[in-house]
């Protein structure tokens, strides 16, 4: 995160003048320009964005669960100080191999949710009759990836594998877009890191954020993978760097144009069967999205050069800037790139909701920048991520601590940004949430999902602590059946160790689910649910929605 | 009159003959056991016992049979409904008396008051879902009653309380109605509001429609009484239901009655079940325990429902005309979060068969069919609610002008075993193009069906029923054919999807709006659409030819979606426009280049009079990029914008926003059928501009050019034959084989080839090799199948490779003398043949470092085979690589095979064909030596291959010693491998898997296309006349 940002504490207020000026057309010229005055309403009114609250989302997943021996909380009871340096002396377990280590800096900014499921993603199959240890649980990488942040099923339905089907419903950053910050110069923003481009197979698990379903056709939004795109898309239209003559030109030809597209797509919805008819008009809607966008005042805080790219210059051709982007060697550079535009574009106020996609589910990457021994021989990885999650590869710690520690990074530049008009850093505005598809990688339940969150979001959320939801046991009660409400903790360990060693048993199947959180943070932006029905709907499907959790709030 | 069973009888008898013959014939043609038909044949004959096993196997014996005469047309009729007539008695018991009283105890026994009263609160919740079915059943009946040239008497069996019949309609129109229940208050009480003229005609007679509920009740309770376990009861009233037998069909009319019109809605479900309810409930009374093992239950009741069904359907024989409907599919559905209604996959066939057609007997001619969908429960909450299909045909009593002289059995007796003769028709016929994978898998699904209690006989995932023919003929006129509500002849229902077992292609990424889940249109093979986007390589290829850019495309667009197992352009969202909208800029301002070669001025005349050459460009390019005409308000906003333009920035910038403008705009991005969706709902002829684009967009992957949009315009794309003879011209133009690169290069999956390897392999695999792999995959592939005779095999194994100086160290010393940049022909080594081991597959099919067996074996019997696997389950034990001095064969034979594996029932099938490319490294290169230094073995036995009738592939399945040999083997019989890439092409061409509806279209092609000695051309003129391509299905 080198780069510095340039932050204007006043925002200039951008007068019709100006406006003309900049597309540039004089007095003179006004006659011949019909629906110029309400083009000119529209820049007026995206000058008032200063209404958008000063609250932000960023959601950043990584691929294919984690082990939950390494991840979960080994101490008992509900709520935990966070110390990230837990030693309890369990055998086996040191702090080096946890999976949450390289978070230590982090951890007075954490809420680390532990024991929370994907209930929704866990639904579909029910095969409580086979399941080892008869806990209706399995789930799948398709369907966590489609239940993570719209809290619904699969629109292939029951059993559905990774090729039926998308998610059914939006997804929270939507619903918050939507809500909030439509009047942002980009109302969300998805990013992604190598995620796979062939939808042909398993489209589900390439995707997180959705649009509300248009009739019943999912709207999954594309995660961008080319960071010279994305820093064009995000930092075009700043003063650092536009605003020349020819851009003049490009903004008044693209409002003309896309004017002008508009209405032929009305024209010939009206020709159209009513399905085609939505159909074309989500795409309309859509084009008057990016000509509101395109039209926006230009912001006054830029990122100048697109972030270093590792020597990397993009080519004239963008087909061969993407390849490079796609290259599995180029991962982390990429990655870096990525996390730094995402970052200056919040703290910029460019954008106030992130996705941000490390790869996509079933990824099968290898990781060689990282101290994995790949290779033949005893001892040695051969298989990529997908392969190692299923092989409950110890070298799986060493993956999830770099999300971790990417992670980490993210918190601590957005910590280090006052937010101008605001008590505190950006960070401390903000709600990140880092999770994943699975809970426990190899056995693929869709339980104990991985949650951690980084920033109070405005005091909303009471950090530093970890939170075992759900979890109804006290130290007292832990005797008995390792299993049972009467286990000793160590007993809970031990069980958990077996589990881990393949007896496939869980821990337990908590009934508190992500539309139980995906509630809380709209609560955490300030919707209100008698007021913003709507808006929660999607998420409180009473198969898999108890309530908000209100003890991850600042009492 | 011949006796209903006489005529099934014969019907089973031919179709018994005809098979064997026909088997006989062609070996590798069987979709049924010949073992099992001679069993069956021998039983049915009496020459050996019947015993209760060769039930099942007779119920799919006659669907297969069903299904074969729409592949087959000289194939007997013959269906389950014969094989249940025609069956013989279960046993030596004698059959069981007929008596339609209804007592008291049998009554309340039935359940039918409790049963009402739920069916009342269930319509109460959804009224109009229950009003939905109701109106249509009533407008089906209403057009039967229409038929009857007499009216003096009909009868409404299970009246109930007339919510689906239209009593009162009927009432009017016949002299006499009959309205007959089992539940007389009810019909009372329906009669009761009808107004005095209307209650006049109408007659209420009580009657048990089965005749035998009263002692098969009575028995059931005697023999629960009697029994000391619950097991021992059990098998007692199993082993008495499964003896039901009837002498005669039910007689349900009362002596000397012949109705001119019977009326049987929705009856034939609700026969055997309230005895089975009550049966169970009998014995968790007295016993308690639930059943813990339902298997045989399942299958007696099941049994005893199926032939209770067929009786019912034979009784209506007693009228003049009969019209049946009843429920066929029940899908399931659920709630989705935000509280949509979604159906899931999961289905019960209520009536035990998927189309009512199956079990109409011969003795009956089917007038009408029609199949309507209606929401019967809503869901709520966890309870899944239902989507249900009903039929309904109209039926007429056949008398055939030629009385059969033929009998198998005579009817009255079973001893008679006399000689059978062997079909005439047989002798000669062709032979029968089957669809191998579907017939196959009946039998399996039959019995599962039997298992899970539902009957099912061999129809999920089955070519189903009728479906329209390959096409209309040739010189034919295209007619308009509104084939919307109610009836259409006898042409049957579309059935439903048929991706999953059956083997088609399951890798669609469909999504709820595809048409992978929508069914045809009721009689047809032609699915509603979503009105596609150009996917990505049809934009390119269209920016090309309209501006003639010659550096393409270089703004990466939105990812393409997919349906039907490739690309498709699905709805657009926000990332989608702004690339277009990137991409539009971009192209607009490279395309300002040429515009002088754009605009149709002179630089003088663009000086003088620039709004006069703007109107010229506008009117001579924009409709090209349209694809059809500009109407006027469109031209209108198009020379507006110029001017809004031009007056500020000049003239190219004007010029450059129409550019801008149509390249995103609805009638450039979309596949706009404009004159055809404007028409009614229905099947709809497609012609003239929207023909033109639906050809140029196949054929091409591109834009029309302008003699397309010039024949479109002057009516001339309107017939088959011009249409036939504009592929013909189409397919002469190079655009052609680029147009099918697109389709082959997703076919073979090389459009995902790896962007990068890793270790030693990855200097050697740089972008310019990549490309080079792929420009010489290209050339064998276009070489092969563009051969006017045996492209598809050349394909297999064909000899000739292509190499560059990036390539020719992959393809080694055969091809040294490819040393510069263009592509070099060179005949392959020893240690190669056909397209399977190329570069560009291997290197897709592997890992960034070595080989990848699985991924190697699923390709080849996904896409090659078309004998698709199941997608892999989602907590599968892990691949942990080799283990040292162990071969990458070696540890994955360790892994997934038995002893160690618990997943060798695909694995045995996936790891030998993947074994044989193990000779070939990660960028498709020869080796001896693999990854793991050890030495490779690529000798296997194929098992598991399935020829083009069902059968084990005695071709595949042999030893093969490697990927050259298992080549060999393809090319030897090339059935399997056709009938696959026409499955592809279908697939491609029509963005969706496939319908049960398309298996006579696809089996024509195959065979057009061996009949042509694989000729490329053929086969893509043939897609161009099937109904899927000529029709498109209007909706709402």
């Amino acid at each position: 995160m080198s780069k510095s940002i340039k932050t204007s504490s006043s925002n200039p207020h951008y007068t019709r003048r100006r406006f003309l000026r900049d597309i540039g057309i004089g007095a003179a010229a006004l006659p011949f320009l019909g629906g110029l005055e309400s083009l000119y309403e529209k820049a007026e009114a995206a000058t008032a964005a200063a209404a958008v609250p000063k609250k932000r989302f960023l959601f950043m997943y990584s691929p294919n669960g984690a082990i939950y021996y390494n991840w979960r909380m080994r101490v008992p009871g509900q709520e935990h100080t966070l110390d990230i340096d837990i030693s309890d002396g369990v055998t086996g377990f040191t702090p080096t191999n946890f999976l949450l280590k390289p978070l230590a800096p982090n951890a007075k900014k954490l809420l680390v949710v532990d024991r929370l499921s994907w209930i929704s993603a866990r639904q579909t199959y029910q095969t409580s009759t086979t399941a080892p240890d008869h806990i209706t649980h399995t789930g799948g990488h398709q369907k966590g990836m489609g239940s993570l942040l719209t809290g619904g099923v699969l629109i292939g339905g029951d059993g559905s594998f990774g090729n039926d089907g998308l998610a059914d419903g939006v997804s929270v950053d939507q619903v918050l877009a939507a809500q909030l910050f439509s009047k942002s110069p980009i109302p969300s923003l998805e990013i992604g890191v190598q995620v796979d481009e062939n939808l042909k197979d398993r489209y589900v698990d390439k995707r997180v954020s959705y649009n509300a379903p248009v009739g019943n056709v999912p709207q999954p939004r594309t995660p961008q993978n080319d960071p010279f795109q994305l820093f064009a898309r995000v930092f075009g239209n700043t003063t650092g760097n536009a605003g020349s003559g020819a851009s003049s030109m490009r903004a008044f030809l693209d409002k003309s144009v896309l004017d002008a597209t508009v209405a032929d797509f009305t024209r010939v919805q009206a020709k159209l069967s009513s399905s085609d008819r939505i159909l074309l008009q989500q795409h309309s809607d859509s084009i008057r999205k990016l000509e509101t966008q395109l039209m926006a005042p230009a912001v006054s805080c830029a990122m100048e050069t697109p972030p270093s790219g590792g020597g990397f210059t993009p080519a004239s051709d963008p087909a061969a800037t993407k390849k490079w982007a796609m290259t599995p060697a180029n991962f982390p550079t990429v990655g870096a790139m990525q996390m730094e535009i995402a970052v200056q574009a919040m703290a910029c106020g460019i954008t106030n909701i992130v996705t941000f996609m490390w790869a996509n589910s079933e990824n099968d990457l290898q990781y060689p920048w990282l101290p994995i021994p790949y290779g033949n021989g005893a001892g040695m990885t051969t298989s990529g991520h997908h392969g190692m999650s299923h092989a409950r590869d110890p070298n799986l710690v060493t993956i999830d601590q770099w999300y971790a520690k990417q992670f980490g990074s993210m918190i601590t530049a957005l910590d280090a940004i006052p937010d101008s008009g605001q008590t505190g850093s950006v960070l401390d505005n903000s709600l990140m949430m880092w999770s994943s598809c699975l809970g426990d990688a190899s056995s693929h339940f869709s339980d104990n999902v991985p949650i951690v969150l980084a920033g109070s979001n405005g005091g909303y959320f009471k950090q530093g602590r970890l939170i075992r939801m759900n979890d109804t046991y006290t130290a007292a009660q832990w005797t008995g059946d390792p299993l049972g409400p009467e286990s000793t903790y160590n007993n809970f360990i031990a069980a958990e160790d077996k589990a881990r060693q393949g007896d496939q048993k869980t821990i337990g199947s908590p009934d508190l689910s992500n539309n139980d959180l995906l509630v809380t943070i709209l609560e955490s932006f300030g919707l209100d649910p008698a007021t913003n029905a709507d808006a929660f709907k999607p998420f409180q499907d009473a198969r898999f929605y108890k309530g908000p959790l209100t003890n991850l709030k600042k009492t | 009159m011949v006796s209903l069973r006489a005529l099934s009888v014969d019907a089973v008898g031919r179709a018994l003959d005809w098979y064997v013959a026909e088997a006989a014939r062609s070996a590798s043609a069987r979709p049924f056991p010949l073992e099992a038909v001679r069993a069956l044949r021998a039983a049915l004959g009496g020459s050996v016992a019947w015993t209760p096993s060769l039930f099942e196997a007779s119920l799919a014996f006659g669907a297969v049979m069903h299904r074969m005469a729409q592949v087959a047309p000289e194939a007997p009729a013959c269906n389950v409904g014969d094989v249940l007539v025609a069956l013989p008695p279960p046993s030596d018991a004698p059959a069981w008396a007929f008596d339609a009283r209804v007592d008291a105890a049998t009554f309340a026994k039935l359940g039918f008051a409790a049963t009402s009263a739920g069916i009342a609160r269930v319509r109460e919740n959804n009224a109009a879902g229950w009003a939905s079915h109701a109106e249509q059943a009533r407008a089906f009946i209403e057009a039967a009653a229409q038929r009857c040239p007499r009216r003096a008497l009909a009868v409404v069996l299970g009246a109930g309380s007339g919510f689906d019949v239209p009593i009162a309609a009927l009432a009017s129109t016949f002299d006499r109605l009959v309205l007959v229940d089992v539940d007389r208050a009810t019909v009372e009480a329906a009669v009761a509001a009808l107004d005095a003229t209307s209650r006049a005609r109408i007659e209420i007679r009580a009657a048990d429609l089965t005749g035998v509920n009263r002692a098969l009740l009575a028995t059931v309770d005697d023999l629960v009484a009697s029994a000391s376990t619950a097991a021992d009861a059990r098998t007692k009233i199993e082993a008495h239901v499964r003896a039901y037998r009837l002498a005669e069909p039910p007689a349900i009319f009362a002596p000397g009655e012949r109705p001119d019109l019977v009326v049987s809605s929705c009856v034939l479900t609700q026969l055997a079940w309230p005895a089975r309810a009550h049966a169970q409930d009998a014995l968790a009374r007295r016993f308690g325990a639930p059943f813990d093992d339902e298997r045989s239950w399942a299958q007696a009741w099941a049994e005893l429902e199926l032939r209770m069904q067929q009786d019912h359907i034979a009784s209506l024989a007693g009228a003049e005309r009969a019209a049946l409907v009843s429920d066929a599919v029940n899908h399931l559905t659920a709630l989705d979060a935000s509280g949509t209604e979604r159906t899931t996959p999961r289905k019960v066939s209520p009536l035990g068969v998927e189309t009512l057609l199956e079990r109409v007997p011969r003795a009956f001619r089917v007038e009408a069919h029609a199949r309507w969908w209606w929401p019967r429960h809503r869901p709520h909450g966890h309870e899944p609610g239902s989507l249900m299909s009903v039929e309904g045909v109209i039926l007429f009593r056949h008398s055939p002008a030629r009385r059969s002289t033929r009998f198998l059995v005579s009817d009255s007796t079973r001893s008679g075993t006399g000689p059978r003769t062997r079909s005439k028709n047989s002798a000669g016929s062709r032979p029968i193009p089957f669809v191998h994978h579907r017939l196959g898998g009946a039998m399996k699904l039959g019995a599962i069906a039997i298992a899970v209690g539902l009957a099912s006989i061999g129809c999920t995932g089955s070519v189903g029923s009728n479906g329209s023919g390959g096409g209309a003929g040739t010189g034919g006129g295209l007619g308009q054919s509104n084939g919307g509500s109610g009836s259409a002849g006898t042409n049957g229902s579309g059935g439903t999807t048929s991706a999953g077992n059956g083997g088609s292609n399951a890798t669609g990424g469909s999504t709820g709006s595809t048409p992978d889940n929508t069914p045809p249109l009721p009689g047809t093979s032609v699915v509603p659409q979503p009105t596609w986007r150009l996917t990505n390589v049809e934009y390119g290829n269209s920016v090309h030819d309209l501006l003639g850019l010659s550096t393409g495309l270089t703004v990466p667009l939105d990812p393409d979606g997919a349906s039907g197992g490739y690309n498709a352009g699905l709805g657009a969202g926000d990332a989608t426009i702004e690339a277009y909208h990137a991409a539009a800029v971009e192209i607009a301002s490279q395309a300002m280049a040429n515009v002088a070669t754009l605009v149709p001025c002179t630089s003088a005349q663009i000086t003088s009079m620039p709004a006069m050459c703007a109107a010229k460009f506008i009117d001579a390019w924009v409709p090209k990029a349209f694809r059809r005409p500009m109407d006027a308000d469109t031209r209108t906003g198009l020379v507006n914008l110029y001017t809004l333009v031009s007056t500020q920035f000049g003239f190219n910038a004007g010029i450059q926003s129409i550019i801008e403008e149509v390249l995103q705009s609805s009638y450039f991005l979309y596949h706009l059928e404009l004159e055809e969706e404007a028409q009614p709902p229905g099947k709809v002829a497609v012609t003239g501009y929207s023909m033109a684009s639906r050809l140029s967009y196949l054929l091409w992957s591109s834009t029309p050019d302008d003699e397309l949009l010039t024949k479109a315009g002057a009516g001339q794309l309107s017939t088959t034959a011009q249409i036939g003879a504009e592929v013909t011209r189409m397919l002469a133009d190079p655009k052609a084989k680029i147009g099918l690169r697109n389709f082959y290069r997703q076919w073979l999956r090389v459009d995902s080839m790896m962007v990068s390897k890793t270790g030693k392999y990855a200097t050697l695999y740089s972008q310019a090799t990549q490309s080079s792999i792929l420009a010489s995959f290209d050339a064998q592939v276009d070489a092969a199948l563009w051969a006017t005779s045996g492209g598809l095999t050349t394909l297999l194994n064909g000899k000739q490779g292509f190499a560059d100086a990036n390539t020719a160290s992959i393809f080694g010393a055969a091809a040294a003398g490819a040393t510069g940049a263009t592509l070099t022909p060179f005949t392959y080594d020893a240690h190669r043949a056909g397209i399977l081991a190329h570069p560009a597959i291997m290197s897709t099919f592997a890992t960034s470092n070595g080989t990848h067996p699985i991924k190697r074996g699923v390709f080849v019997w996904d896409q090659v085979l078309c004998q698709a696997l199941p997608a892999p389950p989602p907590d599968v034990p892990t691949f942990d690589g080799p283990q040292p001095n162990e071969s990458v064969r070696q540890a994955f034979t360790r892994f997934t095979l038995p002893p160690n594996s618990s997943c060798p029932a695909c694995h045995t099938k996936i790891d030998p064909v993947g074994f044989l490319f193990e000779s070939y490294d990660t960028v498709g290169a020869y080796q001896t030596i693999d990854d793991y230094g050890q030495p490779v073995n690529t000798d296997v036995t194929v098992v598991q291959a399935v020829d083009s009738s069902g059968n084990p592939d005695t071709t595949l399945n042999v030893e093969t010693p490697d990927a050259v040999a298992f080549a060999n083997n393809l090319a030897k019989d090339t059935a399997v491998p056709i009938q696959c890439l026409v499955q592809q092409l279908y697939q491609f061409a029509l963005h969706r898997t496939l319908k049960d509806a398309d298996a006579p279209v696809l089996a024509g092609l195959v065979q057009g296309y061996t009949k042509a000695a694989q000729s490329l051309p053929t086969l893509l003129g043939g897609l161009t006349q099937t109904e899927s391509f000529l029709y498109r299905a209007n909706v709402q």
